[in-house]
């Protein structure tokens, strides 16, 4: 009698044990895993970080309206190649580009070129587009797809304004030598990665 | 009954009892929030924890407010009226199975516009905030179509969907300097290159 009654407490308590319990379909977890992967793609490689702040030391250098039609232009045009690295679409010499838009940003810094503002604004958004291809064709399955695009647009736009907020110096004498000096170093930067491309 | 037998009959009775224990049915809640303060703060906090839903919202005010004070008042007053009344159609419809490519189109639009900083009638702020409220508050309501507090739910994200596009547009209304008003068009630009990133995601 003891022992069938503890048999079926155990068989009562291994049924409870596996019933179903509530389905939590989609209640939103690892969101904010997802913002973080989002946000630390685009600053985790240097070829990319240092042409996003070439962007904004460009536009700081170039004055109204580049200074803020840059950092505009460039999110959108490098979404536009990220969508096309989601879709798959072949794009070959990605590394090429990214390494040369460093080396190029950071001669125009270096040198002050001035060109007219849809030359430059043409000029960021080709290489965008190597850089979005290059995050959207490594972009990780299983992520949050918002709030992985939102770390992502929102890691770049500050590296622009990291740039810019150097590139304020310009108004100063000493300030115009610095920002050409962080215009040399990223075109130095472009340079080792161009090599390392082209190897 | 013999002695041999009355185990095996115990046994399949256990049996029986165990399969009925594990198929007892629970309330699945897959795309509801559950705070335990009632349905309409239930409807808040879902809200609140739906990114996708706050974005565009958010670029819908930004837009209104850079536009000015006719066209923020009303998207102001047209969102949460068309969220509602289409919440309610949702509700009816039952679940929808919504691509997130679609989910990308609102965040697109109205985040392209306000980077572009486009003049345009108030009339074409009220379309776009009645469009925004179908789709989004029709997306709500029909998660609730299952639910027994569905309306108190809808009623009550409404009213966050109120104060969040009276914040935003007023916020962005009383950004009188030049900088303040390019910070919205980046917040814009931000919003649509998100929308365009999601679209990618979607089609996939």
């Amino acid at each position: 009698m003891r022992r069938a009654f503890i048999r079926n407490t155990g068989l009562v308590g291994a049924s409870l044990l596996l019933s179903a319990s509530v389905a939590e379909a989609h209640v939103g977890t690892g969101g904010a895993s997802g913002f973080a992967a989002g946000f630390f793609h685009p600053i985790t490689g240097l070829d990319h970080v240092v042409a996003m702040i070439a962007v904004g030391l460009w536009g700081a250098q170039l004055g109204k309206p580049a200074i803020w039609m840059l950092p505009i232009t460039f999110p959108l045009v490098m979404a536009f190649g990220g969508f096309l690295g989601l879709l798959g679409l072949p794009m070959p010499g990605v590394e090429i580009g990214i390494a040369l838009s460093g080396v190029l940003l950071g001669a125009t810094v270096l040198t002050e070129t001035r060109p007219p503002l849809f030359a430059a604004a043409t000029l960021v958004g080709v290489f965008a587009i190597f850089h979005g291809y290059a995050h959207g064709a490594e972009l990780p399955l299983g992520q949050n797809a918002l709030l992985f695009s939102l770390g992502f647009v929102i890691a770049t736009g500050l590296l622009h304004a990291v740039g810019i907020v150097i590139g304020l110096l310009y108004q100063w004498p000493w300030g115009k030598i610095t920002v050409r000096a962080a215009g040399g170093a990223v075109g130095a930067v472009g340079a080792f990665f161009l090599w390392n491309a082209l190897a | 009954m013999t002695k041999a037998a009355a185990p095996r009959k115990n046994h399949i009775r256990a049996g029986w009892a165990s399969f009925g224990i594990a198929t007892i049915p629970v309330e699945a809640s897959a795309h509801l929030v559950n705070t335990g303060l009632g349905p309409i703060y239930d409807g808040v906090a879902h809200f609140a924890m739906s990114p996708e839903v706050i974005l565009p919202i958010v670029a819908l005010g930004v837009l209104a407010g850079l536009r000015g004070l006719a066209h923020a008042r009303i998207a102001v007053l047209l969102l949460p009226v068309a969220w509602i009344a289409f919440g309610l159609v949702g509700m009816v419809l039952g679940p929808l199975a919504i691509n997130p490519a679609y989910e990308s189109l609102p965040l697109l639009i109205l985040g392209g516009l306000a980077a572009a900083d486009i003049r345009m009638p108030a009339w074409c702020v009220a379309l776009l905030a009645v469009l925004l409220g179908a789709f989004e508050g029709c997306n709500f309501g029909s998660a609730y179509a299952a639910g027994r507090d569905g309306v108190p739910a809808v009623i009550g994200s409404a009213g966050l969907v109120f104060v969040l596009i009276a914040l935003v547009s007023a916020a962005v209304l009383k950004a009188n300097w030049d900088w303040t008003r390019i910070a919205m068009r980046v917040a814009g630009s931000w919003t649509a290159a998100s929308g365009l990133l999601l679209l990618g995601w979607g089609l996939r």
